[in-house]
């Protein structure tokens, strides 16, 4: 219902009047009777409800006023507004990432939410050219356009949502390519618990919320120096609104140990915790706690040592640099560098560069890159984020205390630097590889950081060439698993134990659930972690703007005009005024 | 006045007439008996017989049987005057239709129930006083004249039936079927005196009361000025439900006094309101209550 001429309603002012001139008349009525013998002396009511209600409510009054408001509302030209919704093409496209299993308030995952209204637009529609699409790290086209309504409403209900991270706009534009342009949709909804950071221009958003959820973001397991047993890092989030108490679990399929917290709102926190009593390869952390996606409760790791690592040392020993190289893989000291897969130099100058992969710690090379004085530093300045030593590395975390300036090559690649000294660094030529970490460890918080496993990982992946354990790789569901350099694939199971069969000659392959998937080598067995991506944890706002879904958007508005209904009522009820006047005067002619 | 009675209107009133109670004197042939004996085909009873007697009137088979010469007496039908007192005072103003326009239309019936009856019809408008009125006389020359009388005749000032009936006695002397039409709303006056001169009289008295619906139930409230239409007295009331109540309850006393004394005087009387229709009226109330049949 609009009303097209808004301000007729100033009309309504002219009930004050009315009002007025009712008041003045209802003061005091006029009577004349038979006998005023049979009046005299009778008691007055003043106080009678029924006297002042008569006297406030006049049905003649009434009247008055519903004609006035009736004509007001036929001058406003009220009309009756209907809109017509229809489309050409129409893309539905839904999340269907990991994070869309929450359940939420209702009962249902914010994917049945999201089917639910995807229904509903296949209804508002029921005549457009309907793609329905799957987006998350392995976009799906669940029906192409020109299916009939009941098969794009079976291939709905029937889809499920994914463990998989994620998808992009530029993968959901590629898949819309694939079938014929973006183009071709009319309009484009996007169905999720978050909006497209990177969305397209004309996507519109249905947000489908609600649970809670509590998580565990990161896991990691590393070897104690002195040996007997592991040190697991984990992190958990509180992505609810209250204090929760959560219980961190480590199984490594034998023994346990456990952490009990209670976690503020909407907070993330990363645990050390210690598991001395073991002496397992397999490795999961599960948070015990009641929320709406249990996904993300569960974690693993694998501490494989497929292969090892030759490792030729100089310089003073580092436990917790040992350590970490020996997580990545089984480690074998040879005493020459040219048996070696990769030198080490540990607080020391070496006198020449000893060609191949160099690892310097603290170090330098005489002629090539060179320490100075040790400076103060404060704030770490990241001048290469997407460089592949700092995948998965959240180098944030790090703190400096010290570190010595450097003069390096020019052509070095400096990837941390704090206050313009560079703290690591990668310098490549035709005969060497050096990688250049430049403070003392001790005069860092990398040994207890979660992310410095992570960080040994990606440095000895960069260095020595070889491909790191399994388990070191962040492994995510959807996510391709490169297989290669471990020997000939005969089997690899999933994490449910069925068997995941390798098209010839490929060697990557992409995990549908999280847990443990194993591969079987003619080297050996080897397990593959698999985890739900850390983003799916959590509500994620984005501070990009929402194109909210409109269901009046592109309809053809209709307007009935009405004033003609409230002009009839005007005059009938001006009738019944008048009839009721008659009436009135005919009562009081009576009384006369 | 408007014109209050059409030829419909009068056949429906062609199979009721007048019943009189007790036998009046009258010196023209009626269609109602009178005490004097005479000639009619209604035989009345035997008498002895006295000089001078009508040879024709012996029953000569009594004498015959009883050896007495006994003669028959017959009831003498004789004419019946009817006057209609009708109060035309101003509170006969009040309503739509007027109780005065009532009034009037229930006397041109019974006017015409009386002629038709080949009784005499007089009417005698009042209000304070007997204001001029028509005699009574036969035919239907006399329906024309109450009508136009009827017509031509405001209501206008306070009502006194009491004058109205003293002023009536002075200028008849006739008794008959005196009925008087009147909203009986007196003050402090009241008329048992008149009504007893009247039966003193040998009238026959029948008395119809006439109220408006709003003098019975008032739909007045709040603050009201009344005015009373006859002396222009003013009240100011703040009328509410309880005030109703009283006043209806005032009305219903004087309704029963009105009927306390019709009762104590072997008056019919009937009481009606302007909401009912006049034929209703007649059909119903009035044959019901044995003045017409």
């Amino acid at each position: 219902m609009t009303v097209l001429n808004p301000a007729a309603f100033y009309l309504l002012f002219a009930a004050l009047g009315i009002l007025l001139l009712h008041l003045l008349r209802a003061r005091e009525r006029r009577r004349e009777v038979s006998a005023l013998f049979l009046w005299e002396g009778l008691p007055g009511d003043p106080q009678s409800r029924a006297a002042r209600l008569r006297q406030q409510i006049d049905p003649l009054l009434l009247l008055q006023l519903a004609v006035l408001l009736a004509l007001t509302t036929a001058f406003a030209q009220p009309a009756w507004t209907t809109r017509t919704t229809s489309l050409s093409g129409l893309a539905i496209v839904l999340d269907a990432s990991a994070s869309m299993r929450t359940v939420t308030e209702d009962g249902v995952t914010r994917y049945r939410k999201a089917v639910d209204e995807a229904s509903a637009l296949l209804d508002r529609y029921p005549a457009a050219a309907t793609a329905i699409i799957q987006l998350s790290s392995r976009p799906a086209i669940l029906a192409r356009p020109g299916l009939p309504s009941p098969d794009l409403r079976d291939a709905l209900l029937r889809s499920e949502p994914t463990w998989y991270a994620d998808g992009t706009a530029a993968e959901l534009r590629s898949l819309l390519a694939g079938i014929g342009g973006i183009s071709q949709f009319e309009r484009v909804v996007w169905l999720s618990d978050r909006s497209l950071v990177d969305g397209l221009d004309g996507f519109e958003t249905i947000l489908v919320e609600g649970g809670e959820n509590l998580a565990l973001t990161a896991f990691s397991v590393r070897g104690n120096p002195e040996g007997g047993g592991v040190t697991a890092w984990v992190t958990a989030t509180n992505d609810t609104d209250a204090y929760r108490d959560v219980l961190i679990r480590i199984e490594d399929r034998k023994n346990q140990t456990t952490l009990s917290l209670l976690m503020p709102p909407r907070t993330t926190e990363s645990y050390v915790i210690p598991f001395p009593t073991s002496s397992g390869t397999l490795f999961t952390a599960s948070l015990v706690a009641d929320d709406g996606f249990d996904g993300d409760n569960l974690r693993y790791f694998s501490l494989n040592r497929p292969i090892d690592v030759r490792v030729h040392w100089l310089g003073s020993e580092s436990r917790y640099l040992m350590a970490a190289i020996q997580s990545v893989a089984p480690v074998t000291h040879v005493d020459a560098s040219e048996d070696a897969d990769l030198t080490v130099v540990h607080g020391t100058r070496a006198p020449a560069s000893p060609g191949g992969t160099v690892l310097l710690v603290h170090a330098g090379i005489e002629g090539l890159l060179t320490q100075g004085e040790t400076v103060a530093t404060e704030r770490i300045t990241v001048l290469r984020p997407d460089h592949p030593i700092l995948e998965d590395v959240d180098p944030t975390g790090f703190r400096v205390r010290e570190a010595p300036t450097a003069s390096v090559p020019p052509s070095t690649d400096v990837v941390l630097a704090a206050d313009g000294v560079p703290l690591l660094a990668v310098y490549e030529d035709e005969t060497q590889t050096v990688l250049y970490l430049a403070p003392d460890l001790l005069e860092t918080n990398l040994p207890i950081t979660v992310d410095f496993p992570l960080l040994v990982r990606n440095i000895v992946a960069a260095l020595v060439r070889v491909p790191p354990p399994l388990s070191y790789r962040s492994a995510e569901a959807g996510e391709p698993v490169s297989l290669s350099g471990l020997g000939a694939i005969d089997r690899l199971y999933d994490a449910n134990g069925m068997p995941v069969v390798l098209p010839d000659g490929i060697s990557t392959f992409r995990p549908e659930v999280p847990g443990f998937h194993t591969l079987i080598t003619d080297r050996g067995a080897f397990a593959v972690a698999v985890n739900v991506s850390a983003a799916e944890s959590g509500v994620r706002t984005s501070e990009a703007p929402i194109a909210t879904f409109d269901p009046a958007g592109q309809t053809t508005i209709h307007r009935l005009p009405l004033w003609q209904v409230a002009a009839v009522l005007a005059i009938l009820l001006l009738l019944a005024e008048a009839s009721l006047h008659a009436g009135r005067r005919a009562v009081t002619g009576r009384a006369r | 006045m408007t014109t209050f009675i059409d030829e419909a209107f009068l056949q429906r009133l062609a199979n009721l007439r007048f019943i009189v109670r007790g036998r009046r004197k009258g010196h023209l042939a009626g269609l109602h008996a009178s005490p004097r004996a005479g000639v009619s085909l209604e035989f009345a009873d035997y008498r002895a017989y006295a000089p001078g007697d009508d040879f024709r009137y012996i029953d000569w088979n009594a004498y015959g049987r009883l050896d007495r010469l006994l003669v028959k007496t017959y009831v003498h039908e004789a004419d019946l005057p009817i006057y209609l007192l009708v109060d035309l005072s101003a509170s006969m103003r009040i309503g739509v239709p007027s109780k005065a326009h009532y009034a009037a239309h229930l006397a041109a019936a019974m006017a015409y129930l009386g002629l038709r009856g080949l009784d005499r019809v007089g009417l005698f408008p009042f209000s304070d006083r007997l204001m001029p009125g028509l005699s009574a006389r036969h035919g239907m020359g006399q329906m024309g004249r109450i009508l136009r009388l009827l017509r031509d005749v405001e209501p206008t000032g306070r009502t006194s039936v009491n004058q109205a009936i003293l002023d009536f006695l002075s200028q008849t002397h006739e008794s008959g079927l005196t009925i008087i039409l009147s909203d009986f709303l007196t003050g402090g006056g009241g008329f048992a005196d008149g009504l007893s001169r009247l039966l003193h009289r040998r009238d026959e008295v029948i008395l119809l009361q006439i109220l408006d619906p709003e003098d019975v139930r008032p739909h007045a409230a709040g603050a009201t000025q009344l005015v009373d239409i006859e002396s222009s007295r003013q009240v100011t009331l703040t009328i509410g439900q309880r005030t109703l109540e009283d006043y209806k309850h005032r009305v219903r006393q004087n309704r029963e006094r009105l009927r306390a004394l019709s009762l104590e005087r072997g008056v019919p009387c009937f009481q009606t309101t302007t909401d009912v229709p006049i034929e209703r009226f007649l059909h119903e109330d009035l044959r019901r209550g044995g003045v017409l049949r």
